[in-house]
């Protein structure tokens, strides 16, 4: 009986190790997706920000920090897209670890080089970009540092990690490819990208598109009657088709600075793939913007 | 009043009308000028130009597709030799183009690659390899700038 016991407890204990967890917080949905894909049933991901959230005017409320307490690993995207990253670093323990996924990847500063049209001083020429994950490229690097931090963090299940990104950044790889072939559609000239904010530019540096934010970065810009013709002007300029505003933001402003040009209302492309039953993952939200571009600038 | 008082009047209406005329060309609107159209299609595009487009490949594959803007540029089965070539005619915008490459090695394949040559006319020669195994698919772009 005691024989029986003894290896009963020691299946116990080992189906027990076998199944703990690697506790990580995400701070973008993004991330949360790709914590997920690269590790499986073997962690638990805690994303603070749920679909449907705003990452640009998210901050963690004291019950978010609370719950991060138990996480090893904390995912933060950086490049600035998370001004309260010092603050949350103060409130994790020793052995916690706060990683900037977006840190290792090449930054876009928005410039004159980088967009046609670069909206005011203040609001666009010089601000970074941080939405990283619309270059596949990048989503291909995060993966693997995601790999490397989990592998890090959870030694033991380093190998299963290993496989699931490989496997994931085949998936992107194909993504990728596919991409390219259905951008292929739209002549090189014809690829003049018009947004609302500068949420594209890793997008256009991939694909050859030459981006247009017509509202800059920030989403409180006043919009003055002067600026209103000055972004007429531009789109008659630069042959615009088709402006796109973002899911979840109300085009009505992008209504007004199109109205008398030839450019039509495109329909709205996911920057932070937050809040709809189109975008649940990453893919999904990829797929559909390029889906919506290619439908409104392909060749006609 | 002395005279013939048709011709007083005539001369009247023919006096006020001298002076309506400027009036009329002063007051009336203004005729709307019409935005020309932007012609964006084909207008941007550069015109098309004779292309010699040469593909060299390291196993013969069985079957090889090019394509422009979703349209087959050049389409080859049953290929023996090891290079092959067309020429074609084809518009190069200052951006460049992108060409849809799919090539099919025979099963068994091993790891191979296809180099496509873009010759246009009074422009350099440009190259570009896809590597695959097999079935193989991606777009190869070609920039004179």
């Amino acid at each position: 009986m005691k024989i029986v016991l003894t290896f009963l407890s020691l299946g116990v204990a080992w189906t027990l190790s076998a199944s703990a967890n690697l506790k990580v917080a995400t701070l973008h949905p993004v991330l949360t997706d790709l914590a997920q894909q690269v590790g499986g049933d073997h962690v638990e991901v805690n994303g603070l920000l749920k679909l449907g959230g705003d990452p640009h005017d998210f901050a963690p409320s004291a019950a978010d920090i609370r719950s991060l307490s138990t996480a090893k690993l904390v995912l933060a995207s950086g490049k600035g897209l998370e001004p309260y990253l010092e603050k949350l670093s103060d409130n994790l323990s020793e052995g916690q670890v706060l990683l900037e996924v977006g840190r290792a990847i090449p930054s876009i500063t928005i410039s004159e080089d980088s967009a046609l049209f670069v909206c005011c001083p203040h609001h666009s020429e010089g601000s970074l970009d941080p939405h990283w994950w619309h270059s596949v490229k990048a989503m291909e690097r995060a993966t693997g540092i995601v790999e490397k931090a989990f592998a890090e963090s959870d030694p033991a299940n380093a190998k299963v990690y290993k496989e699931r990104a490989k496997a994931y950044k085949q998936e992107l790889e194909a993504l990728g490819k596919w991409a390219r072939k259905e951008v292929a559609k739209i002549p090189r000239s014809h690829r003049k990208l018009a947004t609302a904010h500068a949420a594209f530019t890793y997008f256009c540096q991939e694909f050859g598109f030459q981006s247009m934010p017509i509202q800059g970065l920030s989403k409180e810009y006043e919009v003055t009657s002067q600026y209103l013709a000055d972004v007429a002007e531009e789109l008659k300029a630069h042959e615009i088709q088709a402006v796109f505003p973002e899911a979840a933001s109300n085009p009505k402003v992008l209504g007004e600075m199109i109205r008398g040009t030839q450019a039509g209302l495109g329909t709205p492309l996911f920057a932070d793939f937050t809040g709809s039953e189109k975008a649940r993952t990453y893919k999904q939200m990829f797929e559909h913007n390029v889906t919506v571009i290619v439908k409104a600038l392909g060749k006609r | 009043m002395r005279g013939f008082p048709l011709f007083h009047t005539g001369l009247m209406v023919i006096a006020l009308a001298v002076l309506a005329w400027p009036l009329i060309i002063l007051t009336r609107p203004a005729s709307s000028v019409q935005a020309a159209p932007v012609q964006q299609s084909e207008a941007s595009l550069a015109a098309h130009i004779p292309v010699r487009l040469d593909a060299r490949w390291a196993h013969v594959p069985e079957y090889l597709l090019v394509s422009h803007l979703g349209e087959p540029l050049w389409e080859a089965a049953s290929l023996s030799a090891l290079q092959a070539g067309l020429d074609a005619t084809l518009s190069i915008p200052e951006e460049g183009v992108d060409l849809e490459v799919t090539v099919r090695w025979p099963e068994g394949t091993p790891t191979s690659a296809l180099q496509l040559t873009v010759t246009p006319e009074a422009l350099p020669a440009q190259d570009q390899v896809l590597w695959g195994t097999v079935d193989e698919s991606d777009v190869l772009t070609y920039q004179w700038k």
